[in-house]
This record gives structure tokens, sequence and C-alpha cells, in this order.
């Protein structure tokens, strides 16, 4: 069998340092994830969502457990280790773009190859091949300033797959779209998914995302709470009435 | 590329860097101008007593503002780091390794020093040419051998400034490469507050007011003080512009901001210094 993507055992976080209060977002979590998985995180706000996917992409690290990218134990990874496995093996879709005001959508798309020092040549070639795949070839000249939202995080997400990443995380990458730009970005990266077989990871509040994804995972006091899978034959519909059905649930 | 990041982040918010370069620039001018005074010794020889006088008090006035501009470079600094935090930890989530970093805000800074150190030296010597029909004025003698354009001035001037800004980007770079990634994107970015504690600024105010008071005095009393009279106006008037304008420095970018056709000027200024 393949390596899981993702995985995560017994994952603990506190916050706060020792002389402050503390808090545990996370108390202890567990599960993996296949590659090509399609992955959603839901959980009300302040439930920990953020706090996971940071641990995740090696933006934060864990007080305590494992967490395996790849089969990769990040927090063994230092330094310029780091620096290589975010640039080779993670990319990350942020819900406020975070795109350089200064440079154009095709040298933004091509900054993790730019700050890896990959060739000239390597990098337009590789920058046109994503930016076909997101349908955005003719906005690469243009500033972000020149860009609506969803074409924007058509950019962002063009960036954060331009090194063809081992997994793609987004923290909530529809929170600032309208409806017509999210639903545009969520078919995008459910064809990323289904015909590239790039695993995506993504947090997400609103049900509607989540119904693009095949599991969900729920998340409550720390824990994850449940998990639902999509079926195969299941409609997007279906599923979506099936989310609507769990968070009603957990309001009680 | 890594040029086109580094004066990319410079372009993107010059608004913002102007309030660092603006109080960088009059102090650098400010201490041109003296040193042009303090350091011509054929100028301060030549010229009686009252002039070769001069040139101590000038020594003192430089050594001053070289302390008040170590001070004001350190928070003109802290502000150049904030605005920059942002960039550097997206830099770093999408691998950019340490040494890349440091070589941004080592890039950055110089090239923010050479900038406003070019400027002030021009601004100096502009203001330089005006030394000796002051003289005249003041002292009825017509100055021999004073020279706007004095290469040792510009040499002492090019030193210090450039120097502190070595300083500073030694500094930063040991800050940015430090802080974790996730802090650095998160933190703030708001300029104003970053700047300089309103205690500081307050007083500066009040310093300024007070040298600007203390110099007119002793120009309207000039029997008092006798052959000090113009060093010492000169020193107290100059300083004190210099106080009240770092004072009033986020002040007078807010409005420069909001005004329109101030804007299009200092577009025009950041163009042509680019072209520098
Ligand atoms: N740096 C931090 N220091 C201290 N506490 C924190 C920190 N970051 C998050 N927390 C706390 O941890 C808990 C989980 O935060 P997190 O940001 O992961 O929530 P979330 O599920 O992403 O919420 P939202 O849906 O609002 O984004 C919250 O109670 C929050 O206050
Ligand atoms: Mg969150």
């Amino acid at each position: 069998m393949n390596t899981p993507v993702v995985k995560v055992v017994n994952l603990k976080k506190v916050y706060g340092k020792k002389n402050e209060k503390m808090y545990m977002a996370l108390k202890k979590i567990d599960f993996e994830m296949q590659q090509g998985e399609f992955v959603g995180i839901m959980g009300a706000s302040g439930s920990g969502k953020t706090t996971l996917l940071n641990m995740l992409s090696t933006f934060d690290s864990p007080t305590s457990g494992s967490v395996k990218i790849a089969g990769d134990e990040v927090s063994s990874l230092k330094g310029d280790q780091l620096a290589d496995f975010r640039a080779q093996k993670i990319g990350f879709i942020f819900q406020d773009f975070n795109l350089i005001e200064s440079l154009t959508a095709a040298e933004n798309i091509a900054l993790p190859l730019s700050l890896q020092s990959v060739t000239a040549n390597e990098i337009d070639k590789k920058v046109a091949e994503v930016a076909q795949i997101l349908g955005i070839s003719e906005l690469l000249k243009n500033y972000p300033y020149e860009l609506s939202g969803g074409q924007k995080q058509r950019v962002a997400c063009a960036r954060a797959l331009v090194h063809d990443p081992a997994i793609l995380f987004g923290d909530e990458p529809t929170g600032a779209l309208d409806s017509k730009s999210a639903r545009e970005l969520l078919s995008l990266l459910t064809e990323i998914n289904e015909k590239h077989r790039t695993s995506i990871l993504m947090v997400t509040h609103d049900p509607f995302s989540a119904s693009f994804c095949n599991r969900i995972l729920f998340i409550k006091d720390g824990y994850i709470s449940r998990q639902l899978l999509k079926d195969k034959k299941q409609t997007r519909g279906v599923f979506y009435q099936e989310i609507l059905d769990i968070l009603g649930t957990f309001e009680q | 590329m890594l040029r086109k990041l580094a004066v990319g982040g410079l372009k993107n918010r010059w608004k913002d860097y102007l309030i660092l370069l603006s109080g960088l620039i009059i102090s650098s001018a400010i201490f041109y101008l003296f040193e042009t005074l303090a350091t011509n010794s054929r100028f301060l020889q030549a010229n009686g007593e009252v002039v070769s006088f001069t040139g101590y008090i000038f020594n003192f006035g430089s050594i001053l503002l070289m302390l008040i501009t170590f001070v004001y470079l350190n928070y003109a600094n802290n502000f150049l780091l904030n605005m920059r935090k942002h960039d550097y930890g997206l830099f770093m989530m999408l691998g950019a390794k340490k040494k890349k970093i440091g070589q941004l805000v080592w890039v950055e800074t110089i090239l923010i020093g050479i900038l406003s150190t070019i400027i002030g030296i021009a601004l100096g010597i502009l203001a330089s040419s005006f030394v000796p029909r002051l003289l005249t004025k003041l002292l009825g003698i017509t100055p021999k051998y004073y020279e706007p354009f004095w290469g040792k001035a510009i040499l002492w001037t090019a030193l210090l400034y450039l120097g502190l800004f070595l300083l500073g980007a030694i500094l930063n770079t040991i800050v940015m490469v430090r802080k974790p990634a996730l802090k650095l994107l998160k933190s703030e970015q708001t300029v104003s507050k970053s700047f300089m504690p309103w205690y500081l600024q307050l007083l500066q105010a009040l310093v300024g007011i007070l040298l600007l008071v203390a110099g007119y005095w002793v120009i309207s009393n000039a029997n008092v003080l006798k052959q000090s009279t113009i060093p010492a106006s000169l020193i107290t008037l100059t300083l004190g512009s210099y106080f009240l304008f770092n004072a009033s420095i986020i002040v007078i970018i807010d409005f420069l901001r909001k005004s329109r056709l101030a804007k299009k000027k200092i577009e025009y200024f950041y163009v042509g210094a680019a072209k520098i």
C-alpha cells in the first residue's frame, strides 16, 4: 500500500507560553489521508481548524504528537530542510490570497520556484502549464490590482500548484469570494483533484464548499468528532443535504 | 528576481518609505551643511576670528545631530522592518531559505540608505549655496573660500549615513531570520502606530519649539552672545526645525497622502529618485 499523504497521530496543540494562560486548541487528533483524496475540515469558529491546518502545512509546530506529510516527519525538519520541504511538498491557498502587489500574476505564480533559484526557462514552462490548467493564461501579465477576487484566488492557486506539491492546503479559500467565483474555484479544485490526482485538504465552514469534497472531518472541542464520506454514486446536492443534516445535529 | 522583489517592495509602498526617507534626507542634508562649515579649514582661517570660532560650534552641532539621527534611524529602521514583515513571512512560507531572506533584507535596506544619502547630500549642497549670502547679510563680510560643493563634507556624510544603514541592515537581517514565518505574516502592517511612540514625538516637538524660540532670541539679542550669535542661532534654528519636522512627520505624511496633488508630485519625485 502507498504511504498516506497525511498521517496525524495523537496530535495536541496548547497555546500560551509557560507563565501565560494556557489554551488547549487541539486535544487529540488522529487521521490519515490517502494520495488523491479531496478532504474538507469543518467545525465551529474557534474549534481549531486553522490551528490544525497550520501544523499540517509546517507553519506551526505541535505541542506533541506526530505529523507526517508524504512520509516525512514534519517536526524533525529544521532550517534549510524545512524551507526545501515547503518549496517542494507543500502548496497553500490563503483566504486573503496574499499576492505580492508589485509583481505580475506570472511572477507571483513563479515565486516558489524563483525563491528556490530554478532556471528562468524551467520557470516559464511551469508557469505556462499551471496557468493553462487554471484558465488564467490571459492574465499572466496583469498586476493583482487589475484582477477580480476570483481571478486573484486562481493566481494564488496556481502559485500553490506550480511546484507540483504533494498536497494542496487551503484555509477557507472561498471565504473572501462571491458565490459565483467560489463555485468556479471549487469546480477548478475538483477538476485538478480528479484529472491530476492532486491531494487537497481544505478548511471551510461553508457547507456548499464542503460538498465538493470526497470526505469531511468535523472538529469539535479539540477532537475529530465524526467524519462523512461521499458515496461515489451520490450527487453533490445529496451530499450537501447530508452535510447540512450533520451540522444541524451539531447545533444541539 | 531578487532585485525585482527588493525594488518592488520599495516601489509598492513608497508612500510609507517616504516617512522613513524624509527624516533621514533632512538630517543628512543638515549634517552636510554643518560639515561644509566645520571641515573647510581654509575658509575658517581666512575670514577672521568670528568665522574660525564657528568651526568648533559646527563640529559640536554635527556630533549632536549624529546622536539624534542614531535614535531616529532606530525607529525608522524598526518601521521599515514592520512594513516588510508580511511579505518576508510569505516568502518563508513559500520556501525561501534564511539566506535568501537575509539577502533581500540587506539589498532593500542598503538601497534605501544609498537613495536617501544621495538625495540628502544633493539637498545639502543646495542649502549650502545660500551660506555665503547669509554670512554677508548677518556679518557684513564676503566670505572667502567657502565651497558649497565640498569633498570632505560629502565623504563624511556618506560615511556616516551609509554606516548607520549598514548597521540597520545587519540588525534587520537578524530579526527577520529569527522570527517564525506565521508570526511575520500576521504582524500588523500599520505605519503610524509602529513608527515612534507619542511621548517621543511630543518631546521632539517641545525641544524643537524651544530651540526655535532660543534661536530667535539669540538673533534679536546679538549683544549678549556677541561673536557666537551666528553659529548659535544657526544650530538652534536648524536643529529646532529638524526636531519639529520629526515630531510632525506622521501628520505631514498623512496630509500628503490625502492630497491628490501632492500625491502626483511625490510620484514624480519617486520616479526621478528611482532613476538615480
Ligand atoms: N496564536 C494563538 N495564541 C493563542 N490562542 C490561539 C492562537 N491561535 C488560535 N488560538 C485559539 O485557539 C482556538 C482555535 O483557533 P483556530 O484559529 O484554529 O480556530 P478556527 O477553527 O480556525 O476558527 P475560525 O473558523 O474562526 O477560523 C481559538 O480559541 C483561538 O482563540
Ligand atoms: Mg480559521
